[in-house]
């Protein structure tokens, strides 16, 4: 069984009178355990095609089932839900709290889980060696690397224990040694803790990497 | 916790916007605090100077304040004596005291003129502040003499050990008059008082007016002005079918009462605008404040956060800057409010005019302190409460992705 089944989605935008459609009946199947890089020319829809999957924006038809349960048209307490037990986010730029630092940035979403203390002690832990954040750990989001600022980003992702992280061009706003380096990571983490990943990218030397790659083009998948 | 600790860094990591609406919340806080303070202390000098004068019960002839004529002395009181032993024997009974009213026309060689001529027993409770009010002679001076204002002495020339005639209508209609030495010289903080009241003993008064034995009204004085219905209620007992009027101090000041709550209205009032007002003036700092962090707010709702925590996130940070705000504006208001009520503020004619004396003093009060703290909360978490809403309406990704 797929972990998530997508089936015929479309999504138009309204822009005053035109209308884009940004995807136009995109179907495809994501199995647990998943590495999957979505490439294609900018404007081919692949950031909208991940805002679907990850329940933070609503298709204009299609349905996409995760675990079987279509998470189009749930109330948004419900893919609130979701996105903060199944889900884990990366962004291109970063996108961190600035006021807390490394331990505390990774804890958030466990707070919101209401995990407790002990609990968020040793996942933490556990994130910050598995990242190479240690001697950053308290260290605030400005005092650090874009690399180092995204491995944060990584570890509050997987904080939760998601069964799917997305990631929209994760390194985007990395030079390319480093962005290397972080899709090494989130390959590594795919396989030790068999977390789903589904990335976008520009970066042609990440699609060795893949174990598949979506190509998609005018909001259609060529291949 | 997590929101809170999150509020607190943040408003930390801004300090000057956070010291822009904290200083606006306290101005508001301050001056609600300040004006509730004045306001508090002209109703509260209203009442001591009211009730000090008034007593907390009369007793009054039947009759007398049907007559126009305010100094009329058609109707006195028969027995006043009985009364105020009775008066003295129940509960809570501090002070009874008899008063006889009259007209008289202070008269000199130079010119003569028209005041209220008030028969006092010089034992009486109600003496006290005529007696610290006295600049020349001593109260004692009402047993053979007259006391009069330092105001009256400069207009008729007069001066301590002078003699004064002063001419009445008796209480058979004829004119009468005697010659009295001015024994005393007082000036109290109300010239308008000053200008119309003199004193003399109520024995020598009831000769004048050919009054033997009695006294326009007895005032009682409580223990406690709460006491007053039930004192009034014993009183009406003991004298049923006598022809008296009792009346407690809130039938007495019935118009006054009624202005005194409007003193609260009006502090409730001036609360509603101030918060208002100053909501207005903040929540576009807030405003502002909420959407430079809106792609923040929308990553948090990215990884899970609800909208009602996202709303709670944000008023959180509202109630701690109103919480800031309200113990800044209190530190402002309150010394200010302490010091008025320890050295008064002069206003001069105008306070005056409100029979408060030259200068009035300011009133600290736990409520108000309550409701203007609470005000201040109000300030900032409405405009919190209104970006939040702004935000939370938004979708997750037009949140992320704010301009
Ligand atoms: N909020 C929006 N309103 C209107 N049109 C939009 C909006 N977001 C995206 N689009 C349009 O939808 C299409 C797909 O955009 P999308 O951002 O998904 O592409 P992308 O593949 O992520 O591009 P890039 O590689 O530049 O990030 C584009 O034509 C874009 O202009
Ligand atoms: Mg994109």
């Amino acid at each position: 069984m797929a972990l998530i089944k997508i089936t015929d989605l479309h999504k138009q935008y309204h822009l005053g009178r035109t209308t884009i459609a940004a995807l136009k009946g995109i179907s495809f199947d994501i199995e647990a355990g998943d590495f999957i890089t979505i490439l294609g020319p900018s404007g081919c829809g692949k950031t909208t095609l991940l805002n679907l999957i990850g329940s933070i924006d609503d298709p204009s038809s299609g349905s996409i089932l995760f675990e079987d349960q279509n998470i189009c048209g749930l109330s948004d307490n419900r893919k609130s839900e979701i996105r903060l037990t199944k889900i884990g986010f990366i962004f291109q730029s970063f996108n961190l709290i600035p006021v807390l630092n490394v331990r505390e940035n990774i804890e958030f979403p466990m707070i919101l889980a209401n995990a407790p203390p002990r609990t968020r002690t040793a996942r933490i832990d556990e994130l910050v060696e598995t990242v190479g954040l240690k001697d950053f750990e308290l260290h605030k989001p400005d005092e650090l690397s874009g690399g180092q600022r995204q491995r944060v980003a990584i570890a509050r992702a997987l904080v939760n224990r998601p069964k799917l992280v997305i990631a929209d061009e994760p390194t985007a706003n990395l030079d390319s040694v480093t962005g290397t380096m972080i899709i090494e990571e989130m390959k590594a983490l795919n396989e030790q803790e068999k977390v789903t990943f589904v990335f976008s990218t520009h970066n042609q030397d990440v699609m060795k990497y893949a174990k598949r790659i979506i190509r998609l083009k005018d909001g259609a998948i060529v291949s | 916790m997590i929101f809170l600790k999150i509020a607190l860094l943040n408003l930390r990591s801004h300090p000057r916007r956070t010291a822009v609406i904290i200083t606006a919340i306290a101005l508001a806080v301050g001056i609600m605090e300040t004006v509730a303070g004045m306001v508090d202390g002209m109703r509260n000098n209203f009442f001591t100077n009211m009730l000090e004068e008034s007593g907390h019960i009369q007793v009054i002839a039947a009759g007398k304040e049907d007559s126009l004529d305010p100094f009329s002395i058609e109707h006195t009181l028969d027995e006043y004596t009985d009364i105020i032993d009775t008066a003295r024997s129940l509960p809570g009974v501090e002070d009874a005291s008899p008063f006889l009213t009259f007209g008289a026309l202070l008269i000199t060689e130079e010119k003569n003129i028209f005041m209220a001529g008030n028969g006092i027993s010089s034992a009486s409770g109600f003496n006290k502040s005529l007696d610290e009010s006295i600049v020349k002679g001593s109260l004692n001076g009402i047993e053979d003499g007259v006391l009069i204002s330092r105001e009256t002495a400069r207009l008729m020339k007069l001066d301590y050990g002078d003699t004064v005639i002063i001419l009445v209508e008796d209480s058979e209609g004829a004119p009468y008059y005697l010659s009295f030495p001015v024994r005393g010289i007082y000036q109290t903080k109300s010239s308008d008082f000053d200008n119309m009241n003199l004193f003399m003993s109520i024995e020598q008064a009831q000769e004048l007016l050919y009054l033997p034995g009695r006294a326009s009204t007895v005032k009682l004085k409580l223990t406690d002005k709460d006491l007053a219905q039930t004192a009034a209620e014993h009183l009406a007992q003991a004298y049923a079918g006598m022809p008296v009027v009792i009346k407690t101090w809130r039938q007495i000041h019935g118009n006054f009462m009624l202005l005194i709550d409007l003193f609260d209205l009006f502090i409730y009032i001036m609360n509603l605008f101030t918060v208002i007002v100053a909501a207005a003036v903040i929540t576009n700092s807030v405003l502002m404040n909420m959407f430079d962090r809106a792609r923040e707010f929308g990553t948090m709702r990215a990884v899970g956060l609800k909208k009602s925590g996202l709303f709670a996130l944000i008023t959180t940070e509202g109630l701690s800057l109103g919480f800031l705000g309200s113990l800044a504006g209190l530190a402002l208001g309150i010394p200010v409010v302490l010091y008025f009520q320890e050295y008064g503020l002069d206003f001069g004619a105008i306070s005056e005019s409100f029979g408060m004396g030259s200068a009035f003093y300011f009133h600290l009060t736990a409520k108000y302190i309550i409701l203007n703290f609470a005000s201040g909360i109000l300030i900032a978490l409405a405009g919190a409460a209104y970006a939040a809403w702004v935000i939370i309406r938004k979708s997750v990704i037009d949140t992320l992705s704010w301009r």
